[in-house]
């Protein structure tokens, strides 16, 4: 088991080490640099001489990935081009309200598509069954950002129940219970829009998991021994259809992360996605190259913890 | 009056040992006969065959120009005249609509056609000749999986200095084929320990032979599903790149650069002509495509049966 483990953890470091050649190749090969952009009449043409060779933008690319990669394990993510901060000063801001807004996306979509899903499948192919798969399958076909322009139409506008940006009330300094709920208030919709993907998609699965579940000779041999059927489907039936979703958990970190960029960027909440959506823009290359890093670094460990819970929580699959 | 001395078979309703040849149907005759069966998916055909015929014929049904502006008629609301308004700059919304799924549809497309075709062959690659191949290309779909393809596409978005539909159909090809190669890989796999794979060698075939003649027409299922799921899927990548203004240029019209001009508070507020009706287009467009996706799986998989 620690010996998968170990094993698949390093199987990781390669394709984390392949991702910032890409990443930073793909860099190199872009037209201009920090300074190409910014050019001042009043400053010396010998002064962004000075700026390149300090920042080692003269040395060959091999050398500059090197220089790249010892300081990003230590830690420094280089400067900002725009902002002229340290990224990792920067990231740093931001990064906890992404998770706080992928959290509780998470808790919602397990609190929803768990419940709905489960209740569709007790009765399948009832009427109330095909409603629940019919919205499910349109839930997937709506895109993150037009989920959002819905949600603050309806949610923000007409009913005025949710604010539309920021993470809390500006002038208002709340203090305990009375901010906690403020900030909850505000991390609501925008969760519930990231969430609104995951929700239809587990709910379709857990489903189909359950009914796959039902189907089973132990689930007959349990009805068989005269179990109550309340029983059944919590010892038997749940318990064998709810343990993939933790290989979903990994895989979503992913998506989370991608939809947060969108989501973000409506609802102007200063989180990584929003970050890294003012880069692209702005073509900040040191700000881009961290988060993207730092995405992948947090999707690996998503699949590294999923696969090992998993193989934890099944004692049918084993590792050797 | 049926001759007696002969006996007809129940089944087939031909005389038995007449050795006329009865005609079996190919799987993919017996997929369609499932297919057509199939209602949602065949509404799902018949709607998006619509939605491409009337953004292909765009210019014949509608004689307004997309991108001309009338300064004097901004922002102006569903009217007979102008069936959804028009926008900030005076344009067309109903035009645009109607332009706006020739790009989207165009990409949708193209990109799928590039991304089998990158993912087709890596994938086929990797899964025939395994060893060396196979670890270089896993790796590399072990990139492209881990950093999810709309994030990718914006970093390769961010790099260029100027983008249009053709740019945006290399960059999502280059970066969505990843799925599809670890689809055709692990059926090439399996496919190439099969008896008949080992009767070709045994044969003298070459490689080419096998993958053309007895490896390709096995994989068509999967692919085929994959696919028209990619068209889907690439649809939504690019009305989200647009979306973020990162996408096609704003002066083409398509459905993601309609809903970018709804970044902005007041127009959620106060023109939802502006945006509701570009996002409908899409969700239908996807729906649709999903449909035809979930009725070919089925269709295909001989195995599942609806319970």
């Amino acid at each position: 088991m620690s010996q998968y483990i170990v094993r698949r953890f390093l199987i990781s470091i390669p394709v984390i080490i392949l991702i910032s050649v890409i990443l930073f190749s793909l860099v190199q090969l872009a037209p201009g640099d920090a300074f190409s952009g910014q050019f001042d009449p009043n400053i010396d043409a010998s002064y962004y001489e000075k700026m390149r060779k300090d920042f080692g933008f003269d040395k060959p690319p091999v050398e500059q990935y090197f220089m790249w990669a010892s300081n990003f394990i230590q830690g420094d993510f280089g400067i900002s081009f725009r902002h002229k901060v340290e990224v990792s000063e920067m990231i740093g801001n931001r990064i906890g309200n992404t998770f706080f807004l992928a959290i509780t996306a998470m808790i919602i979509t397990y609190i929803l598509a768990i419940p709905i899903g489960i209740f569709s499948a007790e009765r399948p192919y009832s009427k109330i069954d095909y409603t629940i798969t019919g919205i499910s399958f349109v839930g997937l076909s709506i895109p993150t950002f037009y989920g959002a322009l819905i949600a603050i139409y309806l949610f923000s506008f007409y009913l005025g129940w949710f604010p539309y940006s920021g993470t809390e009330t500006v002038g208002n300094d709340y203090t305990g219970m009375a901010y906690i709920l403020d900030k909850l208030h505000h991390v609501l919709l925008p969760a519930f829009t990231l969430a609104f993907l995951s929700i239809a998609a587990y709910t379709r699965y857990i489903r189909a998991s359950v009914l796959d579940a039902k189907q089973q000779d132990f689930v007959r041999t349990a009805f068989a021994k005269g179990l109550d059927q309340k029983v059944v489907l919590r010892k038997h039936v749940l318990r064998n259809a709810l343990l993939p979703l933790i290989t979903l958990f990994g895989l979503d970190l992913g998506l989370l992360v991608s939809g947060a960029i969108i989501t973000e960027s409506i609802f102007s909440w200063p989180g990584l996605g929003r970050l890294l959506y003012e880069a692209t823009i702005n073509r900040d290359y040191p700000i881009l190259m961290a988060g993207y890093m730092i995405i992948a670094i947090f999707v690996l460990i998503g699949n590294l913890i999923a696969d090992i819970l998993y193989s934890v929580a099944d004692p049918r699959i084993r590792y050797d | 009056m049926s001759n007696p001395n002969i006996k007809i078979d129940e089944n087939t309703k031909t005389p038995i040992g007449s050795h006329k040849a009865i005609k079996g149907q190919s799987p993919f005759q017996l997929a369609f006969t499932r297919f057509r069966k199939n209602k949602g998916a065949l509404i799902g055909l018949i709607i998006l065959t619509l939605i491409t015929l009337i953004s292909i014929a765009a210019p014949i049904l509608i004689q307004v120009d997309p991108s001309a502006t009338d300064l004097y008629n901004t922002s102006a609301e569903p009217s007979s005249e102008k069936w959804l308004g028009t926008n900030d700059a005076g344009q067309d919304v109903f035009a645009r609509l109607i332009y706006g799924g020739r790009i989207s549809l165009l990409i949708g497309f193209a990109t799928m056609m590039l991304t089998v075709l990158i993912g087709g062959t890596l994938g086929a690659l990797a899964g025939y000749f395994g060893k060396w191949v196979d670890m270089v290309i896993m790796r590399l779909t072990d990139v492209l999986l881990t950093l999810p393809t709309l994030l990718m596409v914006l970093f390769l978005v961010a790099l260029l200095e100027r983008t249009n539909e053709w740019i945006l159909i290399i960059a999502l090809g280059c970066t969505a084929w990843a799925s599809t190669a670890r689809i055709i890989r692990s059926e090439f796999l399996s496919l190439r320990e099969r008896e008949f794979v080992l009767g070709a060698k045994a044969i003298g075939a070459n490689d080419f032979y096998i993958i053309a003649r007895h490896m390709i027409p096995n994989v068509l299922a999967p692919l085929i599903v994959a696919a028209t799921l990619l068209v889907a899927n690439m649809i939504l990548v690019e009305s989200a790149l647009s979306f973020l203004g990162m996408g096609v240029p704003p002066t083409t019209p398509t459905w993601g650069n309609m809903l970018n001009e709804a970044l902005n508070m007041r127009v959620i507020e106060e023109q939802p002509w502006l945006w509701v009706p570009p996002g409908i287009m899409v969700v239908l467009t996807v729906l649709c495509i999903n449909f035809i996706g979930d009725g070919l799986r089925d269709a295909f998989d001989t195995k599942s049966t609806r319970r």
